[in-house]
């Protein structure tokens, strides 16, 4: 698997994102909610003037709530994070509860069935699933309220 | 092609340019035809061929300057004789569109054209006169021979490099040819549009950053010097000046877009085999460049909808009593902060059903935007459906306007956008429901009351605003939101779009602002209600609400309001307040405060004049009560209260200028609900003190 990826935890599950993706990474700060969007609309972060819708991932990525979570987990020590996230002329910011590291990933790539992923690969014991940001963006415009 | 070492930027202000001078060439031809052409028409159509064989011949784009030139010879005949055949109209447009393809760079289309020209000018020469001799023939006009050869390669080129240079300022005053133009020319020039954008989002960024500075002033901990709070307003005053000129740079008459309108009018319905005439009207009126242009592609579809669909065929129309010509009208007209377009036309109206369905359903927009519903019979190859209505329902709404139908069987269909003059910059209304903040155009916003007089028919809402009574919904359950019911004293906004008039609750109202409101993207377009959103002056995000989609959506989602705990029969009584003090000031400043905040008040001098006023009426809810007065004090007051087994839970707030801990003290042992210090005193504690112990009767 070529290229620098982001690697971040959401609830008990690991994933990670192609660096180039990502455009920045911001603290959760106040979203604002949007009253009548889907679940996983988070709310609007306001980046420097630009306002970025926010989504949860582990809802998009259908994370059920026995992943020891049942909602974006603000208590834990593990910092919640935005990763605001390009693709395609199109810019949304991922919700994750921890950023874990940023670098190549070890190990080879599995195929995977999840229409979201890339693939998967283990590292130190845990599976990680590399993002298709495309397809996860596809996803995003499709879920409406 | 063009040539290699013309600028680009040289090539796109002909293309400009000679769009313009074609718009103005069909709508002289379709004179012509419509056999209302004078000696005029032909001289001005001959003048826009020029231009164009001129500037053509400066960019390089040969084709086209051979159409221009054809067209000219043929012209250059008829000026002659002193006759433009109708006839000649047809080869004509069809010359105009050959130039507008070659013009756009195409190859080829040149030929064939010319050689029709030729054929189609000898065919129609004017039947009595013979064409004098050449050499009469243009006395002013310079260098342009009038032979009747037509030559391919347009020879005397060179002769008239110099005028389109004249006619790049000239060309927004049609046939304007005074001389004065050659003094003005330098006051004009033509900026790349995208430079304008970037000026204006520059300084509508700047407008923003002024008011969080602005917002840091106010909340800084100390007081802000005085000078610098003068730089600051001046600061304001300049950049609201700024900020209005960069408007008026975008603003374009809606005449800018309508030049090809009536000759798509012509040709739409000689498809249709119907007869129309197009007649603009207001077509000065001022728009917003971006919102223009997104407007044309909605203005040609109605227009395409009225000729299809409209209009009947020229006998249907005459056995129905009217004109075997159908009539359509385009109007535009600023309105208030708003500019409203309306396509009017005097054909069969929208069929029956529809308009029994539109009025089932309380908007016939709706209904005929849905596919299925046409006002034609058949569905024809121009107009399809209702699908098309669809689209340009969702374009006006898409930017802050709304869309209305007015139709009267037999007598024609009347489709009005309005829309907002500009986009860039919207005030907004700052709202307030479930702790979280909206904002509201505040050109949809007529009036903000206080949520009282409610009424409750059938389930449903209504409350009072002057005489009338309007449907009035919780804006929680519009939107989709869950919130907590709405507090006594909520306001109800009064939202006026095309499509009807509601009110609409909310907690409060907070404060008018100017906003520039951003689109909430792909990702989130499947969420309806919102123009966009927007960043106040404090940073935060807010969603600005759609007026036309909250008059739409609120009478299906509401049920009967629910106004906290004793919801609607409580709301129409607002709480009534006993304020008692000896000092007229502090209570003539308690009462004008309560009554402002909807609150019913009466006020006593001192503590008998208070027992007795309870006394007297039982339906007071709370008491505001000084403590040091004459006769009977504010302890005392409150002791008789609580010794009253009728009014022993009274809420009684006191007020006084004693801030001691031991009156405090006092005052909490006596029963006193709360206890607000003069010294201290703001209206905004009184307010929520009230607020409290009222809302926790």
């Amino acid at each position: 698997m070529n290229g620098v990826k982001i690697r971040v935890r959401v609830g008990a599950e690991q994933y990670a994102l192609p660096v180039e993706h990502v455009h920045e990474v911001v603290d959760l700060g106040e979203l604002t909610p949007v009253p009548g969007a889907a679940d996983s609309v988070l709310g609007l972060h306001n980046l420097n003037g630009e306002i970025v819708p926010a989504f949860d991932l582990a809802r998009i990525l259908r994370i059920e709530p026995d992943g020891h979570r049942s909602e974006l987990d603000r208590s834990k020590i593990g910092q919640p994070r935005l990763l605001v996230t390009d693709c395609d002329g199109r810019r949304a910011a991922l919700a994750v509860d921890e950023v874990i590291d940023v670098g190549p990933l070890a190990g080879t790539l599995q195929e995977s069935e999840s229409p979201h992923l890339l693939g998967s690969t283990v590292i130190d014991g845990s599976m990680v699933g590399v993002l298709a940001v495309d397809a996860l963006f596809d996803s995003l415009a499709s879920e409406d309220g | 092609m063009a040539a290699a070492d013309v600028p680009v930027e040289l090539v796109q202000i002909f293309r400009e340019e000679t769009a313009e001078h074609l718009d103005g060439m069909d709508a002289c031809l379709l004179a012509v035809e419509a056999g209302q052409a004078s000696d005029q028409t032909t001289d001005a159509l001959f003048r826009h061929a020029h231009s164009i064989k001129g500037g053509a011949g400066m960019v390089g784009l040969r084709e086209a300057g051979a159409i221009a030139n054809a067209i000219e010879d043929v012209l250059e005949r008829a000026r002659a004789s002193g006759f433009l055949s109708p006839q000649l109209t047809e080869p004509l447009l069809r010359a105009t569109d050959a130039l507008r393809h070659a013009v756009a760079g195409e190859h080829g289309v040149a030929l064939a054209v010319v050689q029709a020209l030729a054929i189609s000018a000898s065919a129609s020469a004017p039947p009595p006169q013979r064409a004098p001799p050449a050499a009469n023939v243009t006395p002013t006009e310079s260098g342009t021979p009038a032979n009747g050869g037509a030559p391919l390669e347009g020879a005397p080129l060179e002769h008239q490099t110099v005028e389109p240079q004249h006619r790049a300022v000239e060309h927004r005053k049609a046939g304007g040819d005074a001389q004065k133009n050659d003094v003005t020319r330098f006051r004009s020039i033509r900026v790349a549009a995208d430079s304008v954008d970037r000026v204006l989002d520059t300084v509508s960024e700047t407008v923003l950053h002024h008011r969080r500075l602005e917002h840091m002033l106010d909340g800084a901990p100390c007081a802000a010097d005085e000078a610098i709070e003068q730089e600051v307003d001046r600061g304001e005053r300049l950049l609201n000046e700024l900020q209005e000129t960069v408007l008026e740079l975008r603003m374009v008459p809606l005449s800018s877009i309508t030049g090809p309108l009536p000759r798509a009018a012509r040709d739409l319905a000689a498809a249709e085999g119907k007869q129309v005439d197009l007649e603009i009207t207001g077509a000065e009126t001022q728009l917003d460049r971006v919102l223009l242009d997104g407007m044309s592609e909605a203005i040609n579809h109605l227009l395409r909808n009225a000729i299809a669909h409209g209009i009947e065929p020229p006998d249907v129309r005459e056995r129905a009593g009217k004109p075997r010509r159908g009539s359509l009208e385009l109007h535009a007209e600023p309105r208030g902060g708003q500019v409203a377009i309306e396509v009017r036309d005097d054909g069969g109206g929208v069929a029956p059903d529809a308009l029994a369905e539109g009025v089932r359903r309380g908007s016939l927009v709706d209904v005929l935007a849905e596919a299925g519903f046409s006002t034609a019979e058949g569905v024809s190859e121009i107009a399809g459906r209702g699908v098309g209505l669809d689209a340009v329902k969702r374009q006006v709404e898409s930017v802050g306007g709304s869309l209305a139908i007015d139709t009267e069987p037999g007598g024609g269909t009347s489709t009005t956008l309005l829309l907002p003059a500009t986009l860039a910059l919207l005030r907004v209304l700052v709202v307030k429901r479930g702790g979280q903040r909206f904002g509201l155009p505040l050109a949809s916003v007529t009036e903000v009351i206080a949520v009282e007089r409610v009424m409750v028919l059938g389930g449903r809402s209504s409350i009072l605003v002057g005489e009338e009574s309007l449907p009035l919904s919780d804006l929680a359950p519009v939107i989709g939101m869950v919130a907590p019911d709405l507090p006594e004293l909520s306001r109800a906004l009064v939202v006026e779009a095309t499509n009807g008039r509601l009110a609409v609750a909310c907690e409060e109202a907070i404060v008018e602002q100017e906003v520039v409101v951003q689109p909430l993207g792909r990702s989130l377009a499947g969420v309806s209600g919102y123009l966009g959103a927007a960043i106040l002056g404090d940073g935060a995000v807010v969603l600005v609400l759609d007026p036309a989609y909250l008059v739409r959506r609120a009478p299906r989602a509401s049920a009967a309001i629910r106004v906290g705990a004793a919801a609607a029969l409580r709301a129409r009584q607002a709480p009534k307040i006993l304020v008692v003090d000896d000092q007229f000031t502090v209570r003539e400043l308690q009462r004008s405060i309560l009554r402002a905040a909807g609150y019913r008040v009466e006020v006593a001098c001192d503590g008998r004049e208070a027992l007795d006023a309870l006394g007297a009426k039982a339906d007071f809810d709370i008491v505001v009560t000084d403590l040091q007065m004459p006769e009977m004090d504010g302890l005392a007051l409150l002791g008789a209260i609580r010794a009253d087994p009728d009014r022993s839970s009274l809420p009684v707030i006191v007020v006084t200028s004693r801030g001691s801990d031991e009156d405090r003290k006092r005052g909490a042992q006596a029963g006193a609900d709360a206890y607000i210090v003069k010294d201290e005193f703001d209206q905004q504690a009184l307010l929520e003190a009230v607020k409290r112990l009222v809302g926790a009767q």
